[in-house]
C-alpha cells in the first residue's frame, strides 16, 4: 500500500439510492457545499480517514438514472467522472451506491458507469432492509461477474459502513484508462438491462418481490379523494408550525436584537459609529435574522417529508393543478416556504430538477405572501379598512387581508402561465418522477442536512445581506442635516432625497414623499418601511409601537386611494433586496433578478396605478 | 381489461389468427366484426386498467409528438422491452399524472409520456 496518500473518491448512484446518507455517514460535519463553476450544480465534497489513516476526499455526485447527460446534473456528473471539469481532478475511485432492495433499476447505473474505465467498488446499500424483505444477494457472484469489490452497506446505522471503509483502505490508486465519452442509445440501454437480467438470475435476486407496505400506504396516500384531504391536513400543519411556533422564539429574537442595540447605544459614545453599529448593522442584518426560527422549522418539515418519501407523491397530487400553469407539482414546496420568506424558497427549488421549471418557480417566489409583508399590511389595514363583521362571523379587516393572500397566489400563477405561453413554450412537459419507497427518517443525517440549509442562510446574512444593510443605512443617515434643520434628519439624508425624487415617479400611483422615503430603507426588508415611515413623521424611535402610533397619524394624512395603491405595492413590488441577491447567487447570473426586479416593479406599478384611480375615481 | 377500442379489434375473418378471444363487444356498430382480443392486444399505457398486468413492447412516440431524449429518458428509467408494468394510481383530474410500477420501481408520468409506451396486457389478470 502506498503511503498515506490521498485519493479522490467519487460517490455515484441513482436518485433516492441512500447516497446522500451513505456520504453523511462517511464524512459526518467535514462538508464543503459549493457550486459547479458556472453552474447551479451542487457541489458537495467531505473527507475522512480510513483505518490506517488513509486521507479520502469524497465527492458526492448527483444523482442519475443512467450516463445520458441530458440535465445540467447528469452533465456534470458525466463529466467529472471523464475529467472534464476545469479545476476539478479525476476521481480515482467510483464507488457506485445502488438501493439492495430494488437492484433491477440501480444495476443499470453500475454496468454503464463500469465501462468509464475507472477502478470502481460496488455498494449494496440499504442491504439490512433487502434481507428483511427475504432477498439474499450473492455479493460473491455479483463481485466475480462484475470484477469489482461488493459490499454491503446501511446508510443509515453507524456500522453500516465498515465493510466500505475496509474496502476503501485496500485500494491503491492507479493510472485509469483513458475512454471516450459514452455515446448510450436506447439500444444501449437495452442491453444494459439484459445484462442486469442476467446478473440477477446468477445471485438469486431476480424475484420481482412488491413492497407492500409502500404499496398500502400509496393506496390511501394516492387516492383521488383521500391524497388531497392528507396533504391539505399536512400543508396545514407545515404552516401552523411555521407561524404559530415560531413566533414565540422570533419575539425572543427581537428582544435580544434591540436590547444588544439599545446596551451598545448606551455604551458606546454618540457618533457615526454606534449609528453604523446600532441602526444599521444590528437593527438590519436583525430584520432579517428573525425569520431563522421560521426557516429552521419550515426546512425541518421539508426535510422530514424528502426522507421519509411523501415530497414526490404531494407533487404527484399537485401537477395537474401547478401543471395547467406550466408549473411542476414539485415547485409547491418552494412556493410553500416562500408564504414565510422568498429567500429559502428560492433555495429549496433545488429540488427541482428541471432548469426551466426551476426558473419559473424561483420567479414568482416573491409574489406568495411573505411574513414581512405583515407589519406593512397590518399597518395600512389596521388605519384604512373599518373594523365590521360583514355578516357571519366573518370580519372585514381578516377578509381583505386573506384578499391579499389569494392575489399573491392569483398573480403568481398568471405571471407562470404568461412565462408558459411565452419563454417557455415547448411541446411537453416531462414529469417522470420517481415515487421512491417510504423510509423512517434518520435523524443524525436530518440534523446534518439542516445544518446546511441553516449555514447558507446565516453566511448570506452575514455576507451580502450584512453589505447591503450597511449600504441602506450609509444613505439614509448622510448627509447630516445642519443643525438648525426642521424636519426629520433622513429627509436630508441621500435615501430622503432619492425619495423626493422617487416622489414624482411614483405621484402617479398616489404616494407622497414620505411614503416614497420609506420606501428606499424599506428595500432592506419590507417590513424596515413602517419603521422607516415612523421616522419621516418623526414617530419617536424608541417607541414600542411604532405601527400603533403611526396608525391615528396615516389614518388622517393620507386618502384611501394612496392607502390601497401602497397595499397593492406590497403585493407586487420587488421590496426586497435579500430576494434579490438570492436569485442572483442561485441562478448565478444577473440576468433574472435584473429581469425579476423589472418584470415585479412594472406589475406594482401598473396594479397600484389601476387601484389608485379606480379609487379616486370611486370616492 | 383494455380500453384501446382502436387498436386492438380485429376483423372476424381473422380472429382465428389473432389468439384467444376473451371477451367481445358489439356497440351499435354498423360493422359486424368488432371483437376484442386481448390476447395478442397491444395499448398504450395510459389505457391499461388500474391494477392489470402488462409487459412493456416498445417505446415511441404516438405521433412524433415526444422528442427522442424524452423516449431515451423513458428507457433509462426502466421502461424496456417485456418489463412489467402496472398502473397503481392516477392524479384527481383526468387521469394525469399516473403512478405506474415498471420492474421494481414506481415512477410518476403524465398521460402524454405514457403514451409513448406500448405495452401487451398480461391475459390472466394481475394476481396470477
Amino acid at each position: 500500500m502506498t503511503v498515506l496518500s490521498t485519493s479522490l473518491v467519487a460517490l455515484v448512484g441513482n436518485p433516492n439510492c441512500g447516497k446522500s446518507a451513505l456520504f453523511n455517514l462517511l464524512t459526518g460535519s467535514h462538508q464543503k457545499v459549493a457550486n459547479y463553476a458556472g453552474v447551479t450544480v451542487e457541489r458537495k465534497e467531505g473527507t475522512f480517514h480510513t483505518a490506517s489513516g488513509k486521507l479520502v476526499r469524497l465527492l458526492d455526485l448527483p444523482g442519475v438514472y443512467g450516463l445520458e447527460a441530458q440535465t445540467p446534473d447528469e452533465r456534470i456528473m458525466l463529466d467529472v467522472l471523464l475529467g472534464k471539469v476545469a479545476g476539478e481532478a479525476r476521481p480515482d475511485l467510483i464507488v457506485c451506491v445502488t438501493d439492495a432492495t430494488n437492484l433491477r433499476m440501480n444495476l443499470r447505473l453500475a454496468v454503464a458507469v463500469r465501462r468509464l474505465g475507472l477502478p470502481m467498488i460496488l455498494a449494496l446499500n440499504m442491504s439490512d432492509l433487502a434481507q428483511r424483505r427475504g432477498l439474499h444477494i450473492d455479493t460473491k457472484v455479483l463481485a466475480h461477474e462484475l470484477n469489482m469489490p461488493v459490499v454491503e452497506t446501511m446508510g443509515l446505522r453507524r456500522s453500516g459502513i465498515n465493510a466500505l471503509l475496509g474496502e476503501l483502505d485496500r485500494f491503491t490508486p492507479t493510472a485509469p484508462s483513458d475512454v471516450p465519452a459514452p455515446h448510450l442509445t436506447t439500444d444501449q440501454i437495452a442491453r444494459d438491462h439484459q445484462e442486469v437480467t442476467r446478473l440477477l438470475k446468477l445471485i438469486g435476486a431476480d424475484r420481482q418481490t412488491p413492497n407492500t407496505t409502500t404499496d398500502r400506504v400509496d393506496r390511501i396516500v394516492l387516492n383521488p379523494l383521500v391524497g388531497p384531504i392528507i396533504l391539505m391536513v399536512t400543508l396545514f400543519l407545515v404552516f401552523q408550525a411555521v407561524f404559530a411556533w415560531a413566533q414565540p422564539v422570533m419575539n425572543g429574537i427581537q428582544i435580544v436584537v434591540a436590547a444588544v442595540g439599545g446596551w451598545l447605544g448606551t455604551v458606546l459614545p454618540h457618533g457615526m459609529f454606534r449609528s453604523l453599529l446600532v441602526d444599521g448593522i444590528i437593527a438590519g442584518v436583525g430584520s432579517v435574522l428573525v425569520f431563522l426560527p421560521q426557516i429552521i422549522i419550515l426546512f425541518a418539515f421539508i426535510l422530514v417529508l424528502e426522507e421519509v418519501g411523501y415530497l414526490p407523491r404531494a407533487a404527484f397530487l399537485l401537477d395537474r393543478i401547478m401543471g395547467g400553469v406550466g408549473l411542476s407539482g414539485r415547485a409547491f414546496i418552494p412556493l410553500l416556504s416562500s408564504f414565510a420568506c422568498a429567500i429559502p424558497g428560492i433555495m429549496a427549488t433545488r429540488t427541482i430538477p428541471d432548469a426551466r421549471d426551476r426558473l419559473t418557480t424561483i420567479m414568482i417566489a416573491p409574489l406568495m405572501t411573505c411574513s414581512a409583508r405583515l407589519p406593512v399590511y397590518a399597518l395600512l389595514i389596521g388605519a384604512f379598512i373599518p373594523h365590521r363583521d360583514v355578516g357571519g362571523g366573518i370580519e372585514l379587516q381578516g377578509l381583505v387581508l386573506l384578499g391579499l393572500y389569494v392575489l399573491g397566489v392569483v398573480g403568481a400563477m398568471g405571471v407562470a402561465f404568461v412565462m408558459k405561453r411565452t419563454v417557455n413554450r415547448r411541446q411537453v412537459q416531462p414529469l417522470m418522477m420517481q415515487l421512491p419507497t417510504y423510509h423512517l427518517p434518520s435523524l443524525r443525517n436530518l440534523a446534518i442536512e439542516l445544518w446546511q440549509r441553516v449555514e447558507i442562510f446565516l453566511r448570506r446574512v452575514g455576507t451580502i445581506i450584512l453589505s447591503l444593510m450597511i449600504i441602506l443605512w450609509f444613505l439614509s443617515s448622510f448627509p447630516s442635516p445642519p443643525a438648525d434643520y426642521a424636519g426629520p434628519a433622513i429627509e436630508y439624508s441621500f435615501a430622503g432625497r432619492m425619495g423626493a425624487a422617487l416622489a414624482t415617479i411614483f405621484a402617479p400611483i398616489g404616494f407622497n414623499w414620505q411614503i416614497s422615503i420609506a420606501l428606499v430603507p424599506g428595500l432592506a426588508a419590507r417590513e424596515v418601511a413602517v419603521g422607516a415611515l415612523g421616522t419621516v413623521y418623526a414617530v419617536a424611535a424608541n417607541d414600542s409601537d411604532v405601527s400603533g402610533t403611526l396608525m391615528p397619524i396615516i389614518a388622517h394624512g393620507w386618502s384611501l386611494p394612496t392607502a390601497l395603491s401602497l397595499i397593492m405595492w406590497y403585493v407586487f413590488a420587488p421590496q426586497c433586496l435579500s430576494t434579490l441577491a438570492t436569485v442572483k447567487r442561485e441562478t448565478n447570473s444577473w440576468r433574472y433578478p435584473i429581469v425579476m426586479a423589472v418584470y415585479l416593479f412594472s406589475l406594482a406599478y401598473a396594479a397600484s396605478f389601476i387601484t389608485y384611480r379606480i379609487a379616486l375615481a370611486l370616492s | 381489461m383494455c380500453n384501446c377500442k382502436v387498436n386492438n379489434y380485429v376483423r372476424v375473418d381473422e380472429w382465428r389468427d389473432a389468439g384467444t378471444i376473451r371477451s367481445y363487444t358489439i356497440p351499435f356498430a354498423s360493422t359486424k366484426f368488432v371483437i376484442l382480443n386481448t390476447q395478442n392486444a397491444t395499448c398504450l399505457l395510459d389505457e391499461l386498467d388500474d391494477a392489470q398486468e402488462a409487459t412493456v413492447l416498445a417505446v415511441q412516440s404516438v405521433n412524433g409528438s415526444m422528442p427522442p431524449e424524452m423516449l431515451r429518458r423513458l428507457s433509462e428509467i426502466g421502461f424496456l422491452p417485456g418489463e412489467r408494468v402496472r398502473i397503481i394510481g392516477r392524479g384527481m383530474f383526468g387521469g394525469t399524472p399516473l403512478a405506474v410500477r415498471v420492474g421494481t420501481s414506481t415512477f410518476a408520468l403524465r398521460r402524454a409520456e405514457a403514451r409513448c409506451v406500448q405495452v401487451t396486457p398480461i391475459a390472466q389478470g394481475p394476481h396470477a
